[in-house]
């Protein structure tokens, strides 16, 4: 019986040390800044085009680079995020965002024809950015075919295969 | 159970030999054909991981073994339902021993012949998308289908006559009692029970024919309905059904000869038997070589130029000896034994049944590969040299079929033992009344009453 | 969307003009991430050509007449591919075009068995590039797969961009805004595309000329891509 508790108590300190481990590993941040959204479109009262210069006129939307961030970030701010900023404008190296928001290489996806053409508002797919104070570490919702026609389908948009597929 | 039961189980009792008795040949044979099969499944994995270029397909041949052997196996399965079928249509006598054994050819060998497509397919994490966005358009979709309702109505024509007989096993206390007592389905032997099951088989032996013939032409569309030449041919449905059955008997015929050596079975399975059976080979041999000549004559006469390189490609190309080698064993050889006496033997019907066998797999590549081989447009012919992928699944497909059988005979007579029962018992005198109602000196019984009115 | 259907694509290749040079079998190469199979493969006959050049000779030697056919797709009217397809991988769409929708397919490789010309092939094994050509991949093509079925399609890439760009700028789309990569870089302008339903345009009248003809006419699979034979 001893034995069965001693054995029990060293599982749950296993069990324990590995979800401190787990939980520390999942706090290690995803992108390399801890951008805020929040604060930058919000309190700044930046639009979504002042940064992702493209989403409007091409393909692909862009996400911001370090001479974008430095027409403002030209000095350093009270601010160990914005700190980390300024350190990559200084050394004048890329910083590595992660890309999440990606549609597979076999589907035409095109930035101009939603936001342009389409005039869809980016809240649409890519969530209450404003409201957002840290980055993005998954696609605000999971981008597959079904949830595309879903959208084509109610705005009776056109669903041949064609004219997405590549 | 009465006396007369008793002791006709008795006299049945070579019949329970292969369930009641194992020997040390049977793990033996088991144990080389799991080899074998696991032989085949390594080349299918090797397959998947590394994608179709494992094979010896190339362009512009792009079906090979996987195709010719789907066609192959599926047109043995026709032994099967469609012959126990048209016996029990007609009422042939001699089919009791036969149908069982037919049957259970069919059931496994379309089993096997059924998956062949999909060791074909370069996406086979993809096989749902037939289902969900499957077109009725496409014969390939048409083959699916049939495929799948002659698989269902054949396991279940195979179990229904079966359950009498589970339920002698079950009687006889034999192991798994669960899996006899399961099965039969509490089969008392009552009146009532017979009436249903013989109504059951009835409605089912007529519904298996018209979907047997139709698995089979389906699958000859797949080709036919295709512009190519070679392939673009309007016999192709009939010559395929032909073709199924013919090799179908042959390999019933093998079947039959092993078990009846390795059991010793020569009271059931009579050379009578054998004569009968092969008397329709040598029939289906005939109407095989009818088919083949008009199908060549006309593109011969036709002399359309895409259409003559491929017959010439069989006839004196690269595939001469194969096609030859088609024609000997098709033709020649069932016609040369089978027409004499003499070599209508056991050991005669044997070598046929093999020479049959061996001839419609080689019909089946001459097929599919020649038209492919020879595009329209200005290629070099193209060459296709299977690789051991493509030998040991093969190879595979052969030990799957004789272990399935194997494992059936394990647990199940392979004899219907019922029938042969009722064959000895009823049978004899239902015939003798039959004949005599064929003669002109006496009446139906309704026909008296009319002729009298 | 797209005001579809009022297109017929097509293309016109002249044959006087070709000289065989293999420029558009190089582009069409590069612009559509066609895999580069070794040599091994290639001697297996399983080289990937979405473009290829059919050669023919005729005559003895030294009067021998060789003839180049840039082949892509023909883009049949009455396509005998895609009547056969089990899943609906590949289907002639609204403007004509027979394209192909790598992720539907099964890999069955019945509408390469179906194709009077032989025009598609398959990916044998997983497409594999030098590390440093990774790069140079065309973004706006997938790289397919192992284990389906690929082939010209047209450059339809370019036309959903082309059809955008004239979406925006509020225009009709021109010709010339959608040309294949073959087109675009034959140096001898052998190679004409256009809308057939055009009657302004050059392959309308192109494919009016008497010299124009279709591969194997005869099948009555109405190929879109006609050529104007050889003469004097």
């Amino acid at each position: 019986m001893h034995d069965i508790r001693k054995y029990l108590v060293t599982l749950v300190k296993i069990m324990a040390i590995f979800m401190l481990w787990g939980s520390s590993w999942a706090q290690e941040s995803f992108q390399p800044v801890q951008f805020n959204h929040d604060y930058h479109l919000g309190d700044l009262g930046l639009t979504c085009l002042d940064c992702h210069k493209n989403a409007k006129h091409q393909e692909r939307a862009s996400i911001p680079n370090i001479d974008i961030c430095s027409e403002c970030h030209e000095d350093e701010f009270d601010n160990v995020e914005a700190d980390k900023v300024f350190e990559y404008i200084s050394f004048e190296t890329a910083i590595p965002w992660k890309r999440v928001h990606r549609v597979p290489d076999h589907a035409y996806f095109s930035h101009r024809r939603h936001v342009q053409l389409g005039e869809i508002d980016c809240i649409v797919c890519h969530g209450d950015v404003e409201q957002m104070a840290a980055p993005f570490e998954r696609p605000f919702v999971n981008m597959d075919m079904n949830w595309c026609l879903d959208c084509h389908e109610k705005s009776q948009i056109s669903d041949e295969c064609s004219d997405c597929h590549r | 159970m009465d006396k007369s039961t008793m002791e006709n189980s008795n006299e049945d009792l070579d019949l329970f030999r292969s369930i009641e008795y194992t020997g040390n040949g049977f793990y033996w044979t088991v144990g080389f054909l799991i080899f074998v099969i696991a032989f085949g499944l390594y080349g299918y994995f090797h397959q998947v991981l590394y994608g179709l270029g494992v094979t010896g397909m190339a362009q512009p041949i792009s079906w090979g073994f996987y195709i010719v052997n789907f066609v192959f196996f599926i047109g043995i399965s026709h032994a099967g339902t469609l012959i126990s079928a048209i016996l029990r249509l007609s009422q042939a006598e001699w089919r009791r021993p036969i149908t069982r054994m037919a049957e259970i050819i069919t059931a496994i060998v379309l089993a096997i012949g059924g998956l062949h497509p999909i060791l074909d397919l370069g996406q086979p994490g993809r096989m749902w998308n037939l289902v969900t966005n499957g077109r009725l358009q496409s014969p390939l979709l048409w083959d699916v289908t049939s495929i799948t309702a002659y698989f269902a109505a054949s396991t279940v024509y195979l179990y229904l006559p079966m359950i009498p007989d589970i339920a002698i096993l079950r009687d006889r206390g034999v192991k798994p009692k669960w899996l006899y007592q399961f099965l039969s389905w509490n089969w008392q032997d009552t009146p009532e029970q017979k009436r249903v099951l013989e109504r059951a088989i009835n409605i089912l032996m007529i519904m298996v024919i018209p979907i047997a013939v139709s698995v089979h032409t389906v699958i000859s569309y797949i080709f036919a309905m295709t512009i190519q030449p070679g392939w673009h041919s309007t016999i192709f449905g009939p010559y395929f059904v032909a073709g199924a059955i013919f090799s179908g008997i042959a390999a019933l015929m093998i079947a039959m000869i092993a078990f009846r050596k390795i059991f010793h079975l020569e009271r059931y399975l009579k050379l009578i038997h054998f004569q009968y059976l092969s008397t329709l080979l040598l029939i289906m041999s005939i109407i095989w070589f009818y088919f083949t000549f008009s199908e060549y004559l006309t593109t011969f006469y036709g002399n359309e130029p895409d259409e003559m390189r491929v017959f010439n490609y069989k006839f004196i190309g690269d595939f001469a000896p194969y096609f030859w080698l088609m024609v000997f064993c098709n033709f020649a050889v069932p016609v040369i034994i089978l027409s004499f006496k003499k070599t209508k033997t056991i050991p005669g019907i044997l070598v046929v049944s093999f020479s049959v066998l061996i001839g419609m797999w080689l019909e089946r590549l001459i097929i599919v590969v020649p038209s492919l081989a020879n595009p329209r447009l200005e290629y070099p012919v193209g060459i296709y040299i299977p690789t051991i992928t493509e030998w040991g699944l093969f190879a595979a497909g052969v030990a799957i079929f004789i272990l399935g059988f194997l494992m059936f005979a394990k647990y199940f007579p392979l004899i219907s033992i019922w029938e042969i029962r009722e064959g000895r018992e009823s049978s004899i005198k239902e015939v003798a009344h039959r004949l005599q109602s064929y003669m002109p000196d006496t009446y139906e019984e309704d026909e008296l009453e009319r002729a009298l009115k | 969307m797209q005001e579809s259907g009022n297109h017929r694509w097509g293309m016109v290749i002249d044959l006087n003009k070709c000289t065989g040079c293999g420029e558009c079998v190089a582009a069409c190469k590069v612009e559509n991430n066609v895999a580069i199979v070794g040599a091994e493969e290639s001697e297996m006959d399983r080289t990937m050509f979405w473009m290829d050049i059919i050669t023919t000779h005729e005559g003895e030697y030294p009067d021998t007449e060789v003839t180049y056919f840039p082949r892509p797709c023909f883009h049949c009217d009455n396509p005998p591919c895609t009547k056969v397809c089990p899943v609906r991988a590949t289907y002639r769409n609204d403007e004509g075009i027979v394209t192909q929708i790598f992720p539907q397919c099964i890999g069955c490789r019945y509408c390469m068995a179906a194709c009077p010309y032989t025009v598609k092939s398959f990916n044998w094994f997983a497409p594999d590039w030098p590390e440093e050509m990774n790069s140079s991949l065309n973004p706006d093509v997938s790289v397919r797969p192992v284990g389906v079925v690929e082939k010209c399609t047209f450059c339809i890439h370019r036309l959903q961009k082309a059809k955008e760009l004239a979406r925006a700028e509020d225009r009709e789309l021109r010709e010339g805004d959608y040309l294949p990569a073959c087109s675009e870089s034959c140096p001898t302008d052998a190679i004409s595309f256009g809308d057939l339903n055009d009657p302004h345009s050059e392959v309308n009248k192109l494919a009016k000329s008497l010299r124009a003809f279709r591969m194997l006419e005869e099948l009555g699979t109405e190929p879109k891509v006609y050529y104007l034979s050889k003469v004097e």
